[in-house]
């Protein structure tokens, strides 16, 4: 293999590396408190009101800073502005709610993440006894999860702030490997970079603090001021290694640079702890190849940018010196960005979807493209200019401005993607299919109960109960599930079980047609786990269709209304106050042919607008099928009966009607 | 008169196996060559915190109660899940002597304190005939136990299990945030600790800049 060809087999192995490592490209990748579940889920119906509304958030959120809010169609607000993580579950945030009237809801929340500092928004809707409308949930605020969270000015005190440590960190490594070749070009690059540097953090933290809407009173007491600590302390350290640089400027001590550098290093450890890294999963691990990641990059590109002013002028021997030194240990950091990039980026991106479909991957792809062109450069550099070094730097120069715009451009782009949450943390709230969702607990509160009914009409459905901890809402794996059926009031209609399968995760599920006929049903829910086991009551009423119902009102009669049924049958049902104040719910079957139908038993259950659902007692007033029942009727709003008779014939007729009394 | 009697007891006899057969007790049938056995519930439906008792009926195989069982001869284990009671002695309720109780009868008396699908494992010798029955609660034999709610009137009242539990759940929980509160506190002492280092370290900063500015304008030209 002759000499040209081995170093063409490096140049194209390094040009490899170099690609991979340009996956990585996330310098310093963040994730965000973006929603992943909730509950009630989007999109989901609700039997009643649920007591909090809960989202489990990707990265863990600030409590302090972070807010639920729970809103009507008409603006007002349902929530009782208690927005609190769930005690031993940092992911969730909940907030307690009024009892809600039938209607749709929007669930608005934003949160500050007590990691990266970053603010996002967003919104979801859910019904209770109404299905909401489709709309899939948004995330708002900062427009979307691709969106950059705090805009250009957060883009430019990142690039501000990486540049300038970036610099200060090769001013430093330069300044150690090349003596007294240039000194005060050593220390006018370290003060350069310190002053963005410093610019950078106070840009950074004041965007994100403004962004999360905290005042300078309470800042210290929230994650973003930990964080802003934390960034102070290496910055302070930096500043008075760089002062005393200034003071020994023709002349610094190798112990000042070293301190220097070492401030650069600790700014760069202090924003890797306030991002994804440091967040979740391998935390140790991530944090150290994150750290090992930005140093290696200021080490190559900051020392190649302070290498090129110091040569300037050197003599031939001081020029191969220091050309070769830089040469040896920009190629190991070269080899550390690609393997720590690598490595990032297949946590952060997690697809090649991802990589192609997403402004977080679109980025790191134009970004590859420019670190596949760097190392190419680079290896230009290491294998042609830096054995001429001693003769002439010409070539080394050229190529390496050329490396220093594409990299400056490279780490802008790395700005930008710091405050755009990687594809793995992006995955907002799914909208559901049409679903009931009940939740409860045990007159003990023990367990926490939630059970989906899919698609939650009468017949066959789907049903799924999620079963945790009272107080940890850690999920119960280790339990048996049984749901027993009950029609509200109505001893015609059987009782029904039906065992649920263990499906992991705390998650038992099951199919069945337990809910024969539509209306309100209770639904025990029985959990299995020997002496502790518990019951929780739930209470269900199907989804349906509404019926057509025809109004009639006459001046001095009560308003009539005529329910249609199945077959050309309807019902006919009227309120009357008979005395003044005592509401009496009247029901007749009437046949096709318009005469009145046979019915042996009749059932009423009553929802009022914002209460639980009632059997109202029945009474039979004529031969044939007129009953009525003495209703419990609020004073305003809409009032829910749902009918259920049973002909002589024995067919089963159910329907319902909402009726406000006093509209 | 005598033919009526026997007609009667004739129908009765003929019926009450047919009655056990087809469950209208919400009991299980067993049936061996010389002995018929039903298990299940004193008290249907079944509610926690109320007393009941396993209730097993003994018969021969011509209908007739079997009443020379003693305590030792069948004893049944009531589970749920893991949790279990184990060699209950079931005892007669025929009193002989004052003609008191059913022949054929035995119970053993407990409470269920905890609602769910009892398992009772019933064992031993009658009349020779080995008997090792496993029998769980489920639609074809019988009830579950479960919470008195529904009939409770007019005051709806927790079982004093679920009572008790909820004193020890509702007492953790303020055990747990007098903890939380503590730790509160000491976070925040911690995070007053840096910001005073903080604000000393800029103030020596600062000292250290006007001392450097004073050397420097002292310093003689040249």
């Amino acid at each position: 293999m002759t000499p040209t060809r081995r170093r063409g087999i490096r140049i194209a192995a390094i040009a490899a590396v170099l690609c991979g490592g340009a996956l990585g490209l996330p310098l310093h990748a963040s994730a965000h408190a973006l929603p992943k579940s909730s509950d009630p889920p989007a999109g989901a119906t609700l039997a009643q009101t649920p007591p909090v509304v809960t989202i489990t958030f990707g990265e863990e959120p600030d409590p302090k800073v972070s807010t639920i809010r729970v809103v009507d169609t008409a603006q007002q607000e349902w929530d009782n502005r208690d927005t609190a993580a769930v005690p031993g579950s940092p992911l969730e945030l909940r907030v307690s709610v009024r009892p809600l009237p039938r209607g749709v809801y929007t669930v608005a929340w934003r949160t500050l993440s007590a990691i990266d500092g970053h603010s996002f928004a967003g919104s979801f809707v859910f019904g209770v006894q109404v299905a909401p409308p489709s709309a899939p949930p948004t995330t708002v605020g900062a427009s979307d999860p691709n969106s950059v969270s705090g805009g250009a000015g957060g883009i430019a005190g990142r690039a501000l702030l990486f540049l300038g440590v970036i610099l200060v960190l090769g001013a430093a490594f330069i300044g150690v490997i090349t003596g007294d070749i240039a000194p005060r070009v050593v220390v006018q690059t370290a003060v350069i970079g310190w002053a963005m540097s410093t610019a950078g953090i106070v840009g950074v933290s004041w965007i994100q603090t403004a962004d999360a809407g905290v005042g300078l009173g309470s800042l210290l007491g929230t994650s973003l001021g930990h964080t802003v600590v934390v960034r102070a302390i290496p910055a302070v350290w930096t500043s008075i290694a760089v002062g005393l640089l200034i003071l020994r400027r023709n002349s610094p001590q190798h112990w000042v640079l070293m301190g220097a550098g070492l401030g650069a290093a600790g700014s760069m450890l202090a924003d890797v702890l306030a991002s994804h890294a440091a967040a979740q999963g391998a935390v140790v691990l991530d944090t150290l190849l994150q750290w090992s990641h930005i140093v290696a990059v200021g080490l190559w590109i900051g020392g190649l940018a302070v290498l090129l002013m110091v040569i300037r002028g050197a003599t031939s021997t001081e020029k191969r010196s220091a050309v070769r030194r830089f040469s040896l240990v920009a190629t190991i950091a070269i080899l550390v960005v690609a393997a720590t990039g690598v490595t990032r980026a297949v946590e952060e991106i997690n697809s090649w979807n991802a990589l192609f479909t997403t402004t977080f991957g679109i980025l790191v792809v134009i970004k590859a493209g420019l670190i596949v062109v760097l190392g190419a450069l680079g290896a230009i550099n290491h294998f042609r200019n830096v054995p001429r070094a001693a003769t002439s730097v010409r070539g080394l120069r050229r190529i390496g401005s050329m490396e220093l715009l594409l990299a400056t451009t490279a780490i802008l782009i790395a700005a930008a993607l710091v405050n755009i949450a990687p594809p793995i943390s992006s995955a907002a709230v799914a909208a559901t299919p049409a679903q009931l969702v009940a939740n409860g607990s045990d007159f003990a509160t023990t367990v926490r109960v939630q059970l989906r009914v899919s698609p939650g009409g009468a017949g066959f459905n789907q049903f799924a109960v999620h079963l945790s901890d009272y107080d940890s809402s850690a999920s119960i794996t280790d339990a048996g599930i049984e749901l027993h059926f009950q029609f509200a009031g109505a001893t015609a209609i059987g009782t029904a079980t039906l065992p649920l399968t263990n499906a992991g995760g705390g998650d038992y599920t099951g199919q069945g047609g337990a809910m024969s006929i539509d209306g309100v049903w209770k639904v025990t829910v029985l959990v299995e786990r020997s002496a502790r086991s518990v019951e929780v009551p739930l209470q269900i009423t199907t989804v349906s269709t509404p019926p057509h119902v025809t109004v009639n009102k006459a001046p001095g009669q009560p308003t009539l209304y005529t329910i249609d049924l199945t077959k050309g049958r309807t019902a006919q049902v009227y309120l009357q106050q008979i005395p003044v104040g005592t509401w009496h719910f009247h029901v007749t079957f009437i046949d096709a042919a318009g005469n009145e139908l046979p019915v042996v038993k009749v059932t009423v259950v009553e929802t009022p607008h914002d209460e639980s659902p009632t059997v109202l007692a029945t009474t039979k007033l004529d031969d044939l099928g007129h009953f009525t029942a003495v209703a419990t009727l609020p004073g305003s709003g809409q009032s829910r009966f749902d009918v259920v008779g049973v002909t002589s014939s024995g067919d089963t007729l159910a329907t319902y009607i909402m009726i406000d009394p006093g509209g | 008169m005598r033919f009526r009697h026997r007609a009667v007891s004739a129908l009765i006899g003929a019926a009450l196996p047919l009655c056990l057969a087809t469950g209208v007790l919400a009991h299980d049938i067993h049936h061996y060559p010389k002995v018929t056995l039903a298990l299940g519930w004193l008290h249907e439906p079944a509610y926690t915190g109320f007393d009941n008792a396993v209730q097993v009926i003994v018969k021969d195989a011509a209908g007739n109660a079997i009443t020379a069982i003693t305590e030792r001869d069948l004893t049944v284990d009531v589970s749920l899940g893991t949790a279990q009671l184990n060699g209950l002695q079931l005892l007669p309720t025929a009193d002989p002597d004052t003609g008191l109780g059913t022949p054929g009868e035995y119970q053993v008396h407990f409470i269920p304190t905890a609602p769910g699908n009892y398992t009772f494992h019933l064992k031993g010798t009658v009349t020779g005939q080995v008997v090792d029955e496993t029998v769980t609660a489920g639609d074809t034999t019988f009830a579950p136990v479960t919470s008195a709610t529904d009939v409770e009137f007019p005051n709806k009242v927790p079982a004093n299990a679920d009572l008790n539990t909820k004193l020890d759940q509702v007492g953790q929980r303020v055990t747990d945030a007098a903890s939380s509160a503590q730790s509160a506190a000491q976070s925040a002492q911690n995070t007053a600790t840096p910001a005073l280092v903080v604000g000393l370290v800029g103030l020596v900063i600062a000292l250290l800049a006007i001392g450097g500015v004073v050397v420097v304008r002292r310093r003689p030209a040249g």
